[in-house]
């Protein structure tokens, strides 16, 4: 809680702080969401995201701030896993991205995503409900990479890559007969996000 | 347009918000890395599992993380020196098989619940000779593995919580070999004497 209101306070510092270039804008999307592990063998799952975003520093003409708070969905799926086992993360994200703009309708992003654990869930055929999994790390960070498209229309799109660069499960691997063989810390969350933004409010 | 974006918001609520109004607790928390295993963990979950001849097997509690619902029994047979730790019957997914599992422990020096602690990160080993495991449904014993009971908690002087790891293989007399791996519990415990 500490973290989602610090990070609040944050994106809520830099919005009112914006200089003469400020746009702020609403995004929901699509999320192809996976993790990169050595120990675990998975799948890829879609979720969905919303959130709010803005511009609110202009640093040069061809450069700008670009903070987010948003509702994103990840996981993964177990593979070959006959009772379809999965999954499912729900953070609160707050991505902070340089944007550099080449062309006045397309601009390319890099930056980092802080991310807080809301909640996770295991899902399987064996059960009726899902699970709560309290053994997840409840906080996560990813490199972004992205790029924006048509915006400077009303309605415009975004891709973007974000990969863990923090690992979110820290867990003893264990052998045949019950010895620790060593820790698993290497599970990074990946996703690759589509994402349709609407631009709310422009003030250049 | 608008009502484009209105129901993109109205997709994702009912998608992925649903996830998390809809919560709900089982007492079932799976392994990370196999899911088919209970996670490993040292609070009185009241649970266990393992893998036997690569089958994920599973002990549970529906009712709870309370001494009520415990999945350990430790029987002290005062008279032999000897106990054995059972773990209540749990069942073979995608399976009807039901079994428990066994360890017969012998000269701990645990005489009473109170002197419990001395199984406290103890390690054996289960060949036979004197400590051994063994599944419900099979008539021998251990002749290979491990019990390691890690952590042992005590909450107060009637309640005990204890976590641990095994893996042990027996071989019947038919040749058959059952590969009990990857074993895991923890549970409170009940105690009794003979």
């Amino acid at each position: 809680m500490k973290y989602i209101t610090c990070n609040l306070f944050l994106f809520c510092s830099l919005l009112t702080t914006s200089s003469a270039c400020a746009q702020f804008y609403v995004k929901t999307g699509f999320i192809f969401s996976d993790i990169n592990s050595e120990h675990i063998e998975t799948d890829g799952m879609g979720r969905m995201m919303i959130g709010l975003g803005g511009f609110p520093v202009r640093i040069n003409e061809s450069l700008r701030l670009q903070t987010e708070i948003t509702f994103t969905g990840k996981g993964f799926k177990y593979s070959n896993n006959k009772n379809k086992e999965q999954i499912k993360f729900y953070y609160f994200t707050a991505p902070v991205t340089v944007n550099y703009i080449p062309r006045p309708f397309f601009s390319l992003e890099g930056g980092l995503e802080i991310a807080g654990l809301i909640d996770a869930k295991f899902e399987s055929r064996r059960f009726n409900d899902r699970i709560y999994v309290e053994t997840y790390s409840n906080w996560d960070l990813g490199a972004v990479a992205g790029a924006n498209f048509f915006e400077n229309q009303i309605f415009n799109l975004s891709i973007r890559y974000i990969h863990g660069i923090r690992s979110i499960l820290k867990y003893p691997a264990f052998d045949e007969f019950g010895n620790i063989s060593g820790e698993i810390n290497d599970v990074n969350n990946q996703t690759f996000q589509v994402v349709l933004r609407v631009i709310l409010a422009e003030n250049e | 347009m608008n009502s484009l974006l209105k129901r993109l918001i109205f997709l994702f609520i009912m998608m992925e918000g649903s996830g998390i109004l809809s919560s709900c607790t089982v007492d079932f928390v799976p392994d990370p890395v196999n899911p088919s295993l209970t996670v490993y963990s040292e609070e009185g979950k009241n649970i266990a599992s393992a893998l036997i001849n690569g089958q994920p097997w599973n002990s549970f509690s529906s009712c709870g993380s309370t001494y009520w619902c415990n999945r350990i029994t430790v029987t002290n047979q005062a008279d032999s020196n000897r106990i054995i730790i059972a773990i209540k019957s749990g069942r073979i997914i995608n399976s009807d098989e039901s079994l428990s599992i066994k360890f017969t422990l012998e000269n701990t020096g645990v005489n009473s619940l109170g002197e419990i602690m001395k199984l406290n990160n103890l390690r054996l080993q289960l060949n036979g000779q004197p400590h051994s495991g063994s599944l419900s449904t099979a008539n021998n014993a251990s002749h290979e593995g491990q019990l390691f009971i890690r952590r042992i908690i005590s909450i107060d002087s009637d309640n005990y919580i204890m976590s641990g790891t095994f893996g042990f293989i027996v071989t019947e007399d038919s040749g058959q070999t059952f590969e009990v791996f990857k074993g895991r519990f923890d549970s409170y415990i009940s105690y009794e004497v003979e």
